[in-house]
């Protein structure tokens, strides 16, 4: 107790160096604390738009359906795995998908048809947000013409437009061949490169009529919202999979995985690079600061104070300066995170694609604990070292040595 | 003699001045090490794409980017080509004929972009050329061999040697076929290129489109590094004339521009992050360095010596230190940058084969890569940074009583 | 799926030539099976996968090798679904949404009538007889003759030899089978079930059977075929693909 009051009593009479210090402790804190944040910001965003859109965590296909996908492999055991997935709190969504054309006057395109529950859609995945021109299909029609979603990049080429009808043809569930004449109710802005150039997007009971397919559910698209990992995910519905095929968004998408490895390699480089530069300051402030006290040191070794005090002094100063920094810094660097997640940093770029997927150029933080602890107590520890080393010389010294030391 | 004082006070204080200068000079070198790590992330991959597509610029008929059709094409190649060359800034130019169709091997077709391409131009600068994973890249301009991609080799099962029929709309509209034979396999990474890209020399793809020797779909201009594109256009399409239009990478290839952009921005994001970091460091020295000499200016004012003179020196020792510091820690971070770039940091462990960005693969090693104009404007930044900074701490030194700094 | 047999099956007409066995003759009988200067039938084609498998009953007429209509008659469903392939142009017909569509080349490799057939079957235009170099095959059973035939250096064919054995006399093709790069068997289309068709004696029903597709068989049966009787441009129309 009564070291802490000498400690408290020194911080106070050198004013200005213990701000000093103060500073470069709370302001490395808290810049880490911000740039950590930033770069978890990222890669979570990454993953978020990778699974967000349409992916999901974890998607369901039949054996053999993504080598090769034909519309009669179902998932049978689609009913149990929703209900399992309801049970675990998941949103999930069916879908279905057939091959066929589009055409429009005299422009005709390949086209992915996709059988979807739009309400389901819309509460699961942000596919229906994603609309540039005219509605999503859950907006009420006239209810005669059959309402049809394109990407964007379908639509152009098909030189197609929001209330245009087109003509489809398609390749149906036992080989037949299905047709029927579209209204095209919206243009979905960039989603995904799939989705962009091919994407031709029905109400489920539509793409029945269209295909003479019954309710062939072909994937199962399950989030969490981010509340689960993927793997936790896949696991909840792995039992009642039966034979089918359960895939996170790692093993759906590997390039994206990759992709995401990189950056995750880019950023811990980042981050090392930025812990140094913040230790750099503490580390420097604090040895000069220390050094510069020799003198002092010297006086209480003359005293009689004895080598243990003068490293107990000095450490429980550091210590006092390393917490009241390090804390200081956190809450601040908490702050400008906070405010930064919400806000994010507009990157300039519309319809960008990366590995096939859509992003969000917003980039905003994201607030973990670790990335708020982890540089307040690196920074503290850090600021008691680099203390301790010069106090630990100085006590080694010759009081007479000591005190002549400028 | 201001200099030659400063001098000796900066060695007097030796350990003082070593933990300054390695504030500055460690800053400074993380800075340039991580802003050169952050620019070869995309650096290469805008040299490689840049490369396999068109170039900087491309000329091709105005109504091709958006209703691209075999007919489109640019006449009079050879003669546009000469008077391209000719521009300043301009190191290259090379003709591509592009069509969408068919491939089929005798085990089932494929929908392929098919690319006809000058195998002496390619062969130089195309990645594709470095990406083969067997057979040999194209010989002579018209000859009958092809390259495709690993992905569309599995599809169709083609090995090297195989035959395939390309099929595409010709320019006169009629259906066109021929056979080739697959001459060599790459693999890039990218799910887009190595599925649907099928390289062809250029003359055979004009004799399956039916198109003159001297036409061409896209004449692509490769410019000197760093030359400005917004000038050189201008001067393309000059020369191009009204008939034809002039487009840059980044209107040819939106997604990649796009994320280069929003790559650009989140660097220099951090990039100020980091300088902030940095710009602390160096002012907490200084100021503390400053804090701890109350004493010693104390002195000095008592012998006579001018408050302005003692400002001044504290000014020149700081700009000495920061010269100092910046050389150490331009050699530092630039030596480890450029020893990175040369090396290359493997992150395959984190990224076990192929990755692309909009279709284009990214090199999983990562290359720093540090400019001389990056280098140099970090530098000049921090100097001028670090003598503003001293600028702060000094104006206390007038107030220094001499009896309270040598309490 | 680089279907020689489907433009064969598909034309119609001239009796095959006769006697002599010259390899280049063997072939050419075999082009020309079904083929006359006109023709016009109806034909029934199964498609067997695994998984599935219906039978279509397919009207056609043709003119020529690349100027053909096809329409389907039955099942119900499909009834009325159209394709014209006209020089290097093909465009369906679908009745339900009376729309006529063109296939533009990009799509070619897009499946046919829903059969394991693509588009680029009906428009390839490759010939044995004009695309293959054909030479007996020493020592084929008695009464057969077997054709090795190799593509001539820049025909736009696939295979990369081609089997046909054929019984002697009639010249009539008994089993052609397809080889692709490395040698390995690609599919086989045997001819069955002679009889008199279109004035003249051959084989009804021609099987497909894609190697390595274990399941997988389309089979087309000719139920009636008439050669010769001259058919008119308009025939050939757009406005006949929309109007039976």
């Amino acid at each position: 107790m009564l070291t802490l009051r000498i400690a408290l009593r020194n911080l106070r009479r050198n004013g200005r160096r213990t701000t000093v210090t103060a500073t470069a402790v709370t302001a490395a804190t808290a810049l880490l604390v911000i740039s950590l944040c930033l770069m978890d910001g990222m890669h979570a965003g990454t993953v978020h738009n990778a699974t967000a859109m349409v992916a999901g965590e974890v998607e369901v296909h039949a054996a053999g359906y993504r080598a090769s996908p034909r519309i009669h492999r179902t998932v049978a055991a689609a009913d149990r795995i929703l209900a399992r997935a309801h049970q675990a709190g998941l949103d999930a969504v069916t879908r279905s998908y057939g091959d066929g054309l589009l055409a429009l006057g005299t422009h005709t395109v390949g086209a992915r048809f996709w059988g979807i529950d739009p309400a389901a859609e819309r509460r699961a995945f942000e596919l229906a947000r994603h609309v540039a021109r005219g509605a999503f299909l859950d907006a009420p029609g006239d209810g005669k013409a059959v309402p049809v979603v394109l990407g964007a990049r379908l639509a152009r080429s098909l030189h197609a437009e929001v209330g245009s009808e087109v003509a489809a043809i398609v390749q149906g569930d036992q080989g037949s061949m299905g047709s029927g004449l579209l209204r095209v109710t919206g243009i979905l802005q960039a989603v995904s490169t799939e989705v962009d150039l091919g994407a031709a997007i029905l109400r489920r009971a539509d793409f029945d009529v269209l295909f003479g397919a019954h309710a062939a559910v072909n994937e199962i698209a399950l989030t969490s919202h981010g509340r689960l990992p993927a793997d936790a995910v896949a696991a909840a519905v792995q039992e009642v999979a039966g034979g089918a095929e359960v895939l996170t968004w790692r093993g759906l998408s590997p390039g994206l995985a990759e992709m995401l490895g990189v950056f995750s390699a880019f950023t811990w480089m980042a981050g090392v690079i930025f812990l140094a530069s913040a230790a750099l300051g503490v580390t420097n402030t604090m040895l000069m600061a220390t050094f510069e006290r020799f003198r002092e040191f010297g006086v209480i070794l003359a005293l009689g104070g004895g080598p243990r005090r003068v490293l107990l002094d000095v450490a429980t100063e550091a210590l006092v300066l390393g917490v009241a920094g390090g804390v200081a810094g956190a809450l601040l660097g908490l702050g400008g995170a906070a405010w930064l997640s919400v806000h994010g940093i507009e990157l300039g770029g519309h319809e960008l694609l990366l590995s096939g997927v859509a992003f969000d150029s917003v980039w905003r933080a994201r607030v973990t604990a670790e990335a708020v602890v982890l540089p307040a107590l690196a920074m503290g520890v850090i600021c008691a070292l680099a203390s301790l080393y010069p106090a630990a010389r100085a006590a080694r010294l010759d009081p007479v040595v000591a005190m002549a030391q400028r | 003699m201001l200099l030659s004082l400063s001098w000796r006070s900066l060695w007097r204080h030796r350990r003082r001045t070593l933990l300054t200068a390695s504030s500055i000079g460690l800053s400074l070198a993380l800075t340039v090490f991580f802003v050169a790590l952050s620019d070869g992330f995309y650096g290469n991959l805008v040299q490689g794409v840049v490369r396999l597509e068109a170039g900087n610029l491309s000329v091709e008929r105005p109504d091709y980017h958006d209703a691209p059709e075999a007919g489109l094409v640019v006449d009079g190649v050879p003669a546009l080509r000469a008077r391209l060359a000719a521009i300043p800034g301009v190191v290259g130019t090379k003709a591509l004929v592009l069509a969408d169709g068919v491939a089929s091997g005798s085990s089932g077709g494929a929908a392929v972009r098919i690319v006809g391409v000058e195998p002496a131009v390619e062969r130089a600068i195309s990645p594709i050329a470095r990406k083969l994973v067997a057979g040999a890249y194209l010989g002579a301009a018209g000859g009958r061999d092809v390259i495709v991609g690993a992905a569309l080799a599995r599809r169709l099962s083609l090995k090297v040697g195989a035959r395939l029929v390309l099929t595409t709309g010709a320019a006169s509209g009629d259906l066109a076929e021929q056979l080739f034979r697959v001459g060599g396999i790459f693999r890039t990474g990218s799910e887009e290129l190595d599925g649907h890209l099928v390289q062809v020399p250029i003359d055979a793809a004009r004799a399956l489109l039916g198109l003159r020797p001297e036409q061409a779909t896209r004449v692509g201009v490769l410019l000197a590094d760093g030359h400005p594109e917004a000038a050189a256009r201008a001067a393309v399409a000059a020369v191009a004339g009204a008939g034809l239009a002039v487009r840059t990478w980044q209107e040819v290839l939106p997604d990649l521009a796009a994320f280069i952009r929003v790559d650009t921005a989140s660097n220099y994001g951090l990039d100020t992050m980091l300088l902030l970091l940095a710009g602390f460091t160096i002012f907490n020295t200084l100021l503390m360095s400053v804090l701890e000499r109350r004493r010693e200016f104390g002195v000095m004012m008592a012998l006579g010596t001018t408050p302005r003179r003692v400002q001044a020196q504290v000014l020149v020792e700081s700009a000495l230190l920061a010269i100092l510091a910046c050389a150490l820690g331009l050699l530092v971070g630039g030596g480890a940058a450029v020893l990175g770039g040369w090396l290359g940091i493997d992150v395959r462990s984190f990224a076990s084969s192929g990755l692309d960005v909009g279709g284009f693969a990214i090199d999983p090693i990562l290359r720093p890569h540090l400019s001389a104009a990056l280098a140099l404007g970090l530098t000049t930044t921090v100097l001028v940074a670090v003598v503003l900074m001293a600028l702060v701490p000094i104006r206390s030194i007038p107030r220094i009583q001499p009896t309270e700094a040598m309490r | 799926m680089n279907g020689t047999w489907l433009i064969a099956a598909l034309a119609l007409a001239a009796p095959p030539a006769r006697a002599a066995v010259d390899p280049q003759a063997v072939l050419a009988a075999i082009d020309d099976l079904y083929q006359g200067k006109t023709s016009q039938g109806i034909m029934e084609m199964e498609v067997v996968t695994p998984d599935w498998s219906r039978t279509m009953r397919l009207r056609l007429w043709s003119r020529g090798r690349d100027v053909f209509l096809v329409r389907v008659e039955a099942p119900a469903k499909d009834r009325g679904v159209s394709t014209l392939r006209n020089g290097s142009e093909i465009w369906n017909y679908l009745p339900n949404i009376d729309r006529t569509v063109r296939i533009p080349p990009a799509m070619l490799a897009s499946a046919w009538m829903g059969s394991d057939l693509t588009n680029d079957d009906l428009v390839k235009l490759s010939r044995l007889s004009r695309d293959y170099v054909g030479q007996l095959t020493p020592g084929a059973p008695p009464g057969e003759l077997e054709i090795t035939a190799l593509p001539k250096p820049d025909a736009a064919v696939v295979w990369t030899r081609i089997v046909a054995r054929v019984r002697q006399g009639g010249l009539l093709p008994e089993e052609v089978r397809y080889y692709g790069d490395d040698g390995a068997l690609a599919r086989t289309v045997t001819f069955s079930d002679v009889r008199p068709l279109g004035g003249r004696h051959v084989p009804a029903v021609l099987t497909v059977v894609p190697a390595g597709k274990p399941g997988h068989r389309t089979v087309l049966r000719y139920l009636t075929l008439e050669l010769d009787r001259p058919l008119p441009d308009a025939r050939f129309s757009l406005h006949a693909l929309r109007n039976p």
